[in-house]
């Protein structure tokens, strides 16, 4: 009887099927009243979307360039397999629902979502490279040139400000996850690891942020970080986009940790109040003494090196927000003057 | 919980006046009326209960239900599959993710009879719930707005001290408005203000009485809200509260579960 009983569904589901306002695909209008759910649903697919080459593989999916049959226009698709045993993954909920939130030109669009029989495709708007490849590509083995530097920071702090002030935080900010577009756009995407910050925040996971552009607070074993962890990841990405080279690439979380004590040096009651009640502090680390980054990093400017110190603080307090970087110096040319209508405009949305 | 109200897609695309809320009803045929609402929202406690859930994933799953309902009839679906995949995907959405078995195993324990006991289905449901709603799954509620304006009242303006009963009371209201349309016409804070309202005012009987409404209808107008919105929500809690008294669960139930047996056989 249960089991018969989800056939009664399957009426409904074909009607309201009907009703969705998707299928604006020229489709036969013979079209049979009662279709049974899968049918419609592949029919829909492959009607609007003919996937082209695979761009690449994402922590839970794979990403497949596509092209909308109606339109012509290029689409990024990004497949999630599904397991039918474990309904939509959380991941995939936390993207879509996040992504149908955040409007915002540095911040990749979501165009629909597609579900057929075992997989999810997410439709986004297409770009052409990620910030890594960019920087193989076009840069001199891996460094940009501080313009260019300059634009891409201005726009990922636009886009993480807008997270923030949305109380979102990223999570998981790295190279491959910046998306370029050949008019030089930079948006952020992958928002699998995402999270809305508030409430519960002794259930955050520390399983988060690709290790090498991970905040020393996280790697330690805080749960209760909040928006300061993704300005870490800027501020590594900032010196990564000078050098070419990541700025810590740890092997491990041990390995990670002494990467960032020998450049940044080894933290302290002193230096940092309370790091060694952080789980994961042990108390034996070797001691290094902070080194200059600017000597490490000798392709960077002093104003643009201030900013870079700011991001890249031990203690979390002390990170610059996004908010404010947006308003640091090394900026002047994008905000001086216009900086009120800036803000205006940033908050229309 | 994420992002403000005022740019959200709560309030950009799921909020409806209503006389569009009628037309979209009287379009789809519907006959859910407020003692079947009542009856849904009884199974959703019973559910939560039973997996321990806190009010909040219980309040976006029954804002999950409500829009679902305007896409589509009860008469057409199976009621408590339904609101076992709006608890299931409200847990993920308030990331307190339950396992699909878990909750499975746990709504066939309470409903045997309507229950697959193939997680498959849910896991289908589920999507097929997510894209009714359009993909808009981030949910305002008005519990946030309550503590504040409880915080408000108590500065030195207004001096309108609200008890812990009082503020129970409150909440509780907050959690039966979600039986009502309330969700899906107004913002979370109007609904919050009625709330706070209907418990110190409307069922306050003691001497200092004339001097709380004075307070409140103070706080009233400087909050700026709109206050047909505030009077249109208590009204609706009022009639909810009305229709509730003539709320007979067994004929109810038994006229339900009759037609999902009979959409099953025709």
């Amino acid at each position: 009887m249960p089991t018969d009983l989800w056939e009664s569904m399957a009426v409904s589901k074909s009607r309201l099927r009907m009703a969705q306002s998707y299928p604006k695909v020229p489709g036969p209008s013979s079209r049979p009243k009662i279709l049974t759910l899968n049918t419609k649903y592949i029919s829909i697919h492959t009607n609007t979307s003919i996937r082209l080459e695979k761009l690449g593989e994402g922590t839970y999916a794979t990403v497949y360039k596509g092209r909308n049959r109606t339109l012509g226009t290029l689409v990024a698709l990004k497949e999630i397999n599904l397991d039918s045993e474990e309904g939509t993954p959380s991941t995939a909920i936390r993207e879509i629902s996040l992504m149908k939130e955040l409007k915002h030109d540095n911040i990749l669009t979501l165009y629909d979502v597609i579900h057929t029989e075992n997989k999810l495709t997410l439709v986004f708007e297409f770009m052409d490279k990620d910030l890594k490849h960019y920087m193989d590509t076009q840069g001199n083995n891996g460094a940009l040139e501080p313009p260019v530097i300059k634009s891409f920071m201005f726009q990922l702090l636009k886009g993480i400000g807008f997270c923030h002030d949305n109380r979102i935080l990223h999570r998981d900010l790295k190279p491959q996850n910046l998306l370029i577009s050949n008019k030089g756009e930079l948006k952020l995407g992958d928002f699998g690891l995402a999270r809305a910050f508030g409430i519960p925040v002794n259930t955050f996971s520390n399983e988060v942020v690709t290790l090498w552009y991970r905040a020393p607070d996280v790697l330690l074993g805080s749960r209760n970080y909040s928006t300061s962890i993704d300005m870490w990841s800027a501020g590594c990405i900032l010196a990564e986009m000078f050098t070419g080279k990541p700025l810590f690439p740890g092997a491990n979380n041990e390995d990670q940790l002494l990467k960032i004590f020998t450049l940044m040096g080894t933290p302290n009651e002193r230096t940092w109040p309370g790091v060694s009640s952080y789980p994961n502090f042990q108390p034996n680390y070797n001691v290094f003494a902070p080194q200059d980054l600017g000597s490490i990093i000798t392709q960077i400017d002093s104003t643009a090196l201030n900013l870079l110190n700011s991001l890249l603080r031990m203690r979390p307090d002390e990170r610059i927000p996004a908010r404010m970087a947006l308003l640091h110096p090394w900026f002047e040319e994008y905000t001086s003057g216009n900086q009120r209508a800036y803000s205006q405009q940033e908050y229309r949305h | 919980m994420s992002a403000s109200y005022w740019c959200s897609s709560q309030r950009q695309k799921w909020q409806y006046t209503r006389d569009q809320l009628t037309r979209i009803r009287a379009d789809l045929g519907d006959n859910c009326n407020v003692h079947n609402r009542i009856f849904l929202h009884s199974l959703i406690v019973k559910l939560g209960g039973k997996l321990n859930l806190r009010q909040v994933i219980l309040s976006t799953a029954e804002v999950f239900l409500n829009r679902f309902l305007t896409r589509a009839t009860l008469k057409e679906v199976n009621a408590y599959l339904l609101v076992t995949t709006c608890i299931y995907l409200g847990c993920k959405i308030e990331e307190s993710p339950v396992h699909i078995r878990n909750i499975v195993n746990e709504s066939r324990n309470a409903w045997p009879e309507f229950i697959p006991s193939d997680p498959t289905k849910l896991a289908e449901f589920e999507f097929y719930l997510i894209e009714e709603m359009d993909c808009y799954m981030v949910i305002h509620h008005p519990y946030n707005s309550l503590v504040q304006i409880v915080q408000v009242l108590k500065t030195g303006d207004f001096k309108v001290g609200i008890t812990s009963d009082e503020q129970k009371i409150a909440w509780s209201i907050v959690n039966d408005s979600y039986i009502t349309d309330l969700p899906l016409l107004f913002p979370p804070h109007i609904t919050a203000i009625a709330a706070v309202y209907m418990a110190c005012i409307l069922m306050d009987d003691n001497i200092y009485k004339n001097q709380r409404v004075n307070s409140f209808i103070k706080f009233l107008a400087v909050s700026n809200v709109d206050l047909d919105e505030v009077i249109e929500a208590v009204q609706e809690m009022l009639t909810l509260y009305e229709n509730w008294n003539g709320y007979d669960e067994i004929s109810i139930r038994n006229s339900l579960n009759f037609r999902i047996l009979s959409l099953n056989n025709a």
